[in-house]
């Protein structure tokens, strides 16, 4: 007898044993195919990159198979996440990439290339610089579909820019601030008329004016070029704003910005389309923004993509539903609902573009904005891009908030940006 | 016959054998969930981690091999010994003056004429159980350049308003107020529970022989204390080189080493989780490691030399 209460307690063990192993192993691929032989694919996407109306339009388009959305928190672990799924069969079929689509395109194997389901004969549709991005050097292979993107525009504020003795129809701003230039002598003239400063910050300023750039840190090479010399006018640009304390010192993602929006303690900035909902935290401010061209340069900040990556059991199928999902019919419920910019210019002729906000004294905001999304030249960016020029914005901050030597502040960033491998 | 006598013996030897492995077995089983959960989560990353402080890895390519280059890179690296620097001014202004009060409030709420003493010990130790990221973001609102209280008493009081955050002096301090106020109730209820542990007898002695509340406390609670404190003392150097939370929450952008906002930790997470350099980030994690081996030492050899020995 006791012998068998010892064998039970073995078994039983050996059960406990088994079920803590299948536990941490976690189950297998789930299988592409569901029960009743629907096509089963998960898109994994960031919160607000597609709009319920485009994901259940979706649904319906494509009864037979069975689509699973799966919303994940838009932080820098959604982008440590994709990477580690590439290489797990766990992953999902389609997932978002953000405008940072050139950390991946080194690994374009990974993906399902589009340019094999006959993409570019829809090519023309989409802007040309957002779609140029989603492919590798050698234009062979492309990984992912534009879905939304985020042209630029002059945030600037009417009331200080009238107290200032600048003019505060858009149009006549978009004539007089035309170079970046002009945006310095204009931040001139609001700190000697009301001793307010035109620009929230230094790094926010070094940011405007890096996505201006038509061209990259670093060459198709690899080698760092710091956007052949342009940079470092950007830089001392910026160093001179901070000289001659035109910039606030706040950081933009921070509760002090919209603070220094609602009291207005700051001009203008350059910012997305996208902006348009974040300005209206600050709620004390509204009627007293406009926006206007951006001044030096056409420029994007943002904008989401599509992939289907390799591992996909149904490629055809998830192919044919990131189509969808980008289609006319798809981004103008997202432009409709989450307010995101179209990829298809189609859309921009479109009367759903027409946005005239009242917190914008009812100027229709998309009209600078389309201006710049047919403008925009594409930029060749290496997977180091953002990382290098983290490192100035890094050092311009410390320039602004401690003082630090300009020219050493500088020659420290490209220190760091030249270990960078 | 012979078969079915054969039969027995091998049923036998078959049940006795079986017995003999379910026997050895069983504790091994038993103690199997930590160990599986263990090689999974603590030593498989940990191997992984020191292959690539040799190697270059982005995250999804192939781990390329590069010897000791990293380790190179590591000790001409600035940020890396600024950021230590950082760690430990942090460390220090956080751990001696919270040690300090959660031993002078243990002793004051150990005394015989406080009463009420549950109240203050759930109060004080009411700050352990919440999170990180809610109060530093709270800290991080009190502190704020513009609309923070604190900037807003001193332009009350006709002072210039103080950039907090961006001044390498004031935001490692702020850092450690976040501890501070965090882990001061946990030591005080360690504390709390080492005084009851000292006998009465010992003060009452002392009490007969004239000794004043401040003789009490430095002549009989601190030493006999000791032991105690030190566990304390380990438990917030632990804690305190892995500050991360705090500062990241505080900064959450352009962290520098040179802004004294960035930690070892906060570093490792920005070198390679932002830059996708895992090679170079396990490097420096190493270098964490071997500096908490080193502060670990020196702990060893204090409580097995200096304080056991008592006054040697």
């Amino acid at each position: 007898m006791r012998k068998r209460k010892k064998f039970f307690g073995f078994l039983s063990s050996l059960l406990v044993l088994m079920l803590v192993l299948a536990g941490c192993s976690g189950s297998d691929e789930a299988g592409s195919k569901t029960s009743d032989g629907k096509v089963k694919l998960t898109i994994n996407y960031y919160v607000g990159a597609i709009s319920k109306g485009s994901m259940d339009a979706a649904k319906k388009a494509f009864p037979d198979y069975e689509l699973n959305f799966v919303e994940l928190p838009a932080d820098n672990n959604y982008d440590v996440k994709l990477k580690t799924s590439l290489n797990s069969k766990s992953a999902p079929d389609i997932a978002t990439v953000n405008s940072n689509i050139q950390d991946f395109l080194p690994y374009a194997d990974k993906f399902v290339n589009l340019l094999e389901y006959d993409a570019d004969k829809i090519a023309d549709q989409y802007v040309e610089w957002k779609w140029e991005a989603a492919k590798t050097g050698d234009k062979k292979s492309m990984i992912a579909m534009p879905l939304d993107i985020g042209p630029t525009g002059l945030f600037y504020r009417v009331d200080l820019f009238e107290e200032a003795g600048l003019p505060t129809d858009p149009k006549e701003v978009s004539n007089l601030i035309v170079t970046k230039e002009d945006y310095l002598e204009a931040a001139k003239k609001m700190n000697e008329a009301i001793g307010k400063p035109m620009f929230l910050s230094a790094v926010g300023l070094l940011g405007e004016q890096y996505r201006a750039l038509d061209s990259g840190m670093y060459n198709e090479k690899g080698e760092l070029t710091l956007a052949d010399g342009q940079l470092k006018d950007a830089w001392d640009f910026v160093v001179k704003a901070i000289d001659a304390g035109y910039t606030l010192g706040t950081k933009s993602n921070s509760i002090d910005n919209v603070n220094a929006i609602n009291e207005g303690m700051y001009g203008a900035y350059i910012g997305a389309s996208w902006g348009v909902m974040d300005v209206k935290d600050a709620d004390k401010s509204a009627g007293k923004w406009r926006i206007a061209k951006t001044p030096g340069g056409y420029s994007n900040q943002g904008g989401s993509y599509l992939a289907v990556l390799g591992n996909t059991a149904n490629p055809k199928e998830a192919v044919e539903v990131v189509k969808y999902l980008t289609n006319e019919e798809s981004q103008l419920a997202n432009l409709t609902e989450n307010s995101l910019f179209p990829s298809l210019k189609s859309i921009y002729e479109k009367p759903e573009m027409i946005s005239k906000d009242e917190f914008f004294g009812g100027q229709d905001v998309n009209e600078y904005f389309i201006d710049a999304a047919e403008n925009i030249t594409y930029v060749y960016r290496d997977t180091r891009d953002t990382s290098a020029f983290t490192y100035f914005e890094d050092q311009i901050s410390l320039v602004e908030s401690q003082g630090k030597d300009p020219e050493k502040a500088w020659n420290d960033a490209v220190k760091k940006a030249e270990v960078l491998k | 016959m012979d078969d079915t006598i054969n039969d027995v013996k091998d049923k036998k030897s078959f049940k006795d054998k079986y017995s003999k492995i379910s026997e050895k077995a069983t504790p091994y089983i038993f103690i199997a969930p930590f160990y599986i959960l263990f090689l999974i989560f603590g030593l498989f990353p940990i191997v992984f981690s020191a292959i690539l402080a040799f190697s270059k890895w982005d995250g999804i390519g192939d781990v390329q091999f590069t010897g000791l280059e990293n380790f190179k890179t590591l000790l001409a690296d600035t940020d890396f010994w600024l950021s230590i620097k950082n760690t430990l001014i942090i460390w220090v202004i956080q751990t001696v003056p919270m040690l300090v009060i959660a031993l002078v409030l243990a002793f004051l709420i150990n005394l015989s004429i406080v009463k009420r003493k549950e109240f203050y010990k759930t109060t004080f130790f009411l700050p352990y159980v919440t999170s990180v990221v809610a109060v530093t973001i709270l800290f991080g609102l009190i502190f704020s350049n513009q609309s923070g209280l604190i900037n807003a008493v001193l332009e009350l009081l006709g002072k210039e308003p103080i950039a907090f955050i961006d001044s390498p002096f004031w935001i490692r301090i702020i850092i450690a107020l976040v501890g501070i106020w965090q882990y001061l109730g946990y030591n005080m209820i360690i504390y709390f529970s080492g005084l009851q542990k000292i006998s009465a007898d010992y003060y009452e002695a002392a009490i007969i022989d004239g000794a004043s509340n401040y003789q009490l406390f430095t002549k009989i609670t601190v030493p006999l204390l000791k032991p105690i404190i030190l566990f304390t003392v380990m438990m917030s150097t632990i804690g305190g080189l892995q500050v991360f939370a705090e500062a990241q929450v505080l900064v959450p952008t352009n962290a520098t080493a040179e802004g004294g906002a960035l930690t070892i930790v906060y570093y490792i997470y920005q070198t390679a989780f932002l830059q996708s350099r895992y090679g170079y980030g396990s490097t420096i994690t190493w270098g964490l490691v071997v500096i908490i081996l080193i502060i670990s030492l020196i702990n060893w050899y204090l409580t097995s030399y200096r304080i056991k020995g008592e006054d040697d």
